[in-house]
């Protein structure tokens, strides 16, 4: 389904991650483990196309990728910090995908409606991104990613910055959302207990190099 | 539906990209987005360039000789005007400060009902045209004191009591308090914990603001012209005499590069002290402390003086403007709209008075060349504000670059273009857009002082949202660039308008005869005798007062509505 191979990513004169290779199954969850400033951030942004690679190759059911453009990828990401945008309402933030694609305003509501009561913000549509608590922001987040139908979704330490009752909450949900939906899911985080209940195999970071 | 619609291709993006080959080359570093930032702001350069740099080099290089320089800077007149234009504008700043600083503590560091409101009336005298200033006052004083210094200085502290205000008063928000009673348990008296704690963190907002405040006094001309007689000259108005009434274009110039070299030192002394005194300065936002007791009392007055002085000459401008001589009379608003008019006054003949229609023509005029100067400064400014931003350091020469218009002055740009494109194969000057294009050279600083925070305050990762959602780049432009700017576009365009409907000294010099703007014929009219004369001037200023408080409300409440979350819009 994904495949990164051999990739090499540098920023200016330092190697961030040199040969990482990730094999990930169709409805396959994989969490990355790491410290932090390892270099998992930046492996999504790869993936998802936001930042060149030097060397290697991202492939998306067979298709090399690594040259193709974030818009084109249809690789979602849900960012460490939400990146909601934030002169937009709730909903119009969920139905930002399906805007980009053409689907009329109210059919868009109505999906965005959907997504939001799945992910148990119903009646939330037309509240504004500033009103949000940190974990409503971060579900809002995901149905954001989620409702863009991607292939793959990835995820930037989703839980992080909430706290206990509502980071247990969350991960729960998380899962039920993700066995019901068999999303292909790399999941990046520094917090081994949240992979291992999110992920199905989890691997660390530093495994993935292999140069 | 969704669990789905997330598994099928029925709403999956087309696949993308190549077939899977592994002994590709290695790629060179190649960062995603490719269009160099320096592409957004070439055409505001061009402009700057042709419109600005061209005409000033061509006025330096090419009508200036070693004669010029010695006849002029050996006249004992030049330097009585040179010390004249620089005591005069020290003063204005004095007397700028001892008008605006009560009021601006008062806000600064106080909540109370009002207080929004409060600040855009005492802003109001800085966005009005300086011929219209000129005109309330001539309308507000007894005729004695139409012409005197007192008056013009007076003029000059009265419409940039908003520089004050606005540069001062945020600082004052934002300075914390509880750094002077820290300086005061450590056994500082309330002198030195003034020279130590308070005067750092607010040194640079004012040396800001005194630097504007003296560059605007140094330069003014309108207020000069109309308020200073034919017996005080600035620089500013001695170059537009000797070009204009003298014919002596080397003169002038000279002159001209005499005021930008002091308004360059100016602006670098400026920039020096304000960058020193930020640095050590620790903002923070605290809530402003309420209003009660003997400071309230204190509080009304400074709001109720202030208010009356900023508002006195408006209100004298519209009453002046029902006024032919010593009797109540509508025939300024009826001159406006009908050419045969009766007029009220025998004094007033009709010989003298200015026809309906060359009003309407200057209302015209003075409208077009607003809208079409803020359309092209706005696309101008995006551009190369875009630009300096995402250039980010090295971007700091392009933003003094955008300064560059602030230190010629209208009067020595309008001369410039005059000898630039007046004997071309194109009659520039005849053209309407002309006046236009010139003050959207000198309102391109100002939008470009709006846009760039506003540029910086678009988060980046939002474009990076965006893209994973499937936005193509023209999109995230659309989506999220122009949609986050808009309040400050439009505040830019009405900035823009506002000083091109206000603007006198390069209008009174390219304006020609048909197509002048609003303040040319008004001070042309307040030049000339004759009291229904007078009163169009009256009512002319009027209709100025209220075209740019109206342009301005519309430009606040426009900025309001589209901060509005909700996305309206259809795909």
């Amino acid at each position: 389904m994904l495949d990164v191979v051999n990739l090499t990513v540098r920023r200016g004169d330092r190697v961030v991650f040199r040969g990482a290779r990730l094999h990930v199954e169709q409805g396959e969850r994989v969490a990355v483990h790491g410290p932090s400033g390892c270099g998992k951030t930046t492996l999504l942004h790869a993936i998802a196309g936001l930042i060149s690679v030097d060397t290697g190759q991202i492939v998306l059911d067979g298709v090399d990728v690594t040259a193709t453009a974030a818009h084109r990828r249809g690789i979602g990401l849900v960012f460490q910090d939400d990146r909601l945008f934030p002169h937009f309402d709730v909903a119009d933030n969920v139905a930002y995908s399906l805007r980009v694609q053409g689907m009329a305003r109210h059919e868009r509501h109505r999906h965005a409606d959907d997504w939001l009561e799945r992910v148990g913000l119903g009646g939330f549509s037309q509240r504004s991104i500033d009103s949000l608590s940190g974990g409503e922001a971060k579900r809002v987040a995901l149905a954001r990613a989620l409702a863009a139908s991607p292939r793959v979704v990835l995820l930037d330490e989703p839980l992080t910055g909430l706290d206990d009752s509502l980071h247990d909450r969350l991960l729960t949900d998380l899962r039920l959302l993700f066995d019901q939906l068999q999303t292909t899911v790399v999941l990046v985080t520094h917090d081994r207990t949240e992979g291992a209940a999110l992920a199905h195999r989890a691997t660390d970071f530093s495994a993935l190099l292999h140069d | 539906m969704c669990s789905v619609k997330l598994s099928c291709g029925e709403r999956c993006p087309p696949r993308a990209g190549r077939p899977l080959h592994t002994d590709l080359p290695p790629r060179a570093s190649r960062p995603l987005r490719t269009s160099r930032p320096i592409l957004t702001g070439l055409p505001a350069l061009i402009w700057l360039a042709i419109f600005l740099l061209v005409p000033v080099a061509v006025l330096v290089a090419g009508h200036v000789d070693a004669s010029d320089v010695s006849r002029v800077l050996t006249r004992q007149s030049t330097w009585r005007i040179a010390w004249f234009s620089l005591w005069q504008a020290v003063v204005s700043v004095i007397a700028t400060f001892a008008l605006a600083l009560p009021l601006t503590w008062f806000v600064g560091r106080h909540n109370f009902r009002g207080r929004r409101v409060v600040r855009a009336i005492a802003s109001v005298g800085f966005l009005l045209p300086s011929v219209v200033v000129a005109a309330g006052f001539i309308a507000l004083l007894p005729n004695r004191l139409h012409v005197s210094l007192a008056t013009m200085i007076a003029a000059h502290a009265y419409f940039n009591i908003a520089v004050v205000l606005r540069v001062v008063a945020p600082r004052l928000e934002s300075f914390d308090t509880r750094l002077v009673a820290a300086a005061r348990t450590l056994g500082a008296g309330p002198l030195r914990t003034f020279a130590t704690v308070s005067w750092p963190a607010m040194r640079s907002a004012v040396v800001s603001a005194a630097a504007v405040v003296f560059i605007y006094c140094f330069t003014s001309y309108a207020v000069v012209r109309t308020l200073g007689g034919v017996t005080r000259n600035t620089l500013e108005s001695d170059i537009a005499v000797r070009a204009y009434a003298i014919g002596d274009i080397g003169g002038a110039v000279v002159l001209s590069v005499v005021q930008v070299v002091v308004i360059a030192i100016v602006v670098l002394l400026g920039r020096a002290l304000a960058r020193d005194a930020a640095s050590t300065t620790r903002r923070t936002t605290l809530t402003l402390s309420s209003v009660a007791g003997m400071r309230a009392n204190m509080g009304v007055v400074i709001v109720v003086v202030t208010l009356t002085l900023v508002t006195a000459p408006l209100v004298a401008l519209a009453r002046s403007s029902l006024r032919v001589g010593d009797a109540w009379s509508l025939a300024g608003w009826r001159s406006l709209v009908d050419n045969n008019a009766e007029l009220a006054t025998p004094e007033s003949a009709p010989p003298t008075a200015t026809s309906a229609s060359a009003l309407i023509d200057s209302l015209v005029a003075s409208g077009r060349t607003a809208v079409f100067a803020a359309i092209v400064a706005l696309v101008l400014a995006a551009g190369l504000s875009r630009t300096v931003v995402r250039l980010g350091s090295r971007g700091r020469w392009l933003d003094a670059v955008s300064m560059v218009p602030l230190v010629v002055s209208p009067v020595t740009l309008g001369l410039g273009l005059i000898v630039t494109f007046d004997s071309g194969w194109y009659d520039w000057r005849g053209a309407w857009w002309f006046v236009a294009v010139v003050h959207s050279v000198i309102g391109l600083p100002l939008a470009v002082r709006v846009l760039v925070p506003a540029w910086r305050n678009i988060a980046p990762g939002l474009h990076d949202a965006a893209a994973v959602l499937g936005a193509a780049p023209r999109r995230r432009f659309v989506d999220i660039d122009l949609r986050l700017l808009r309040p400050a576009l439009i505040a830019a365009a009405g900035l823009v308008a506002a000083v091109s409907l206000g603007e006198f000294g390069a209008a009174s010099m390219l304006s020609r005869s048909g197509a002048e703007t609003m303040p040319v014929t008004i001070a042309r009219l307040l030049g000339r005798t004759g009291d229904l004369v007078r009163t169009q001037a009256f009512v002319l200023a009027t209709v100025l007062v209220a075209a740019c408080i109206t342009a301005l409300l519309l430009v606040e409440s426009g900025a309001r509505n589209h901060t509005q979350p909700r996305d309206n819009t259809h795909a």
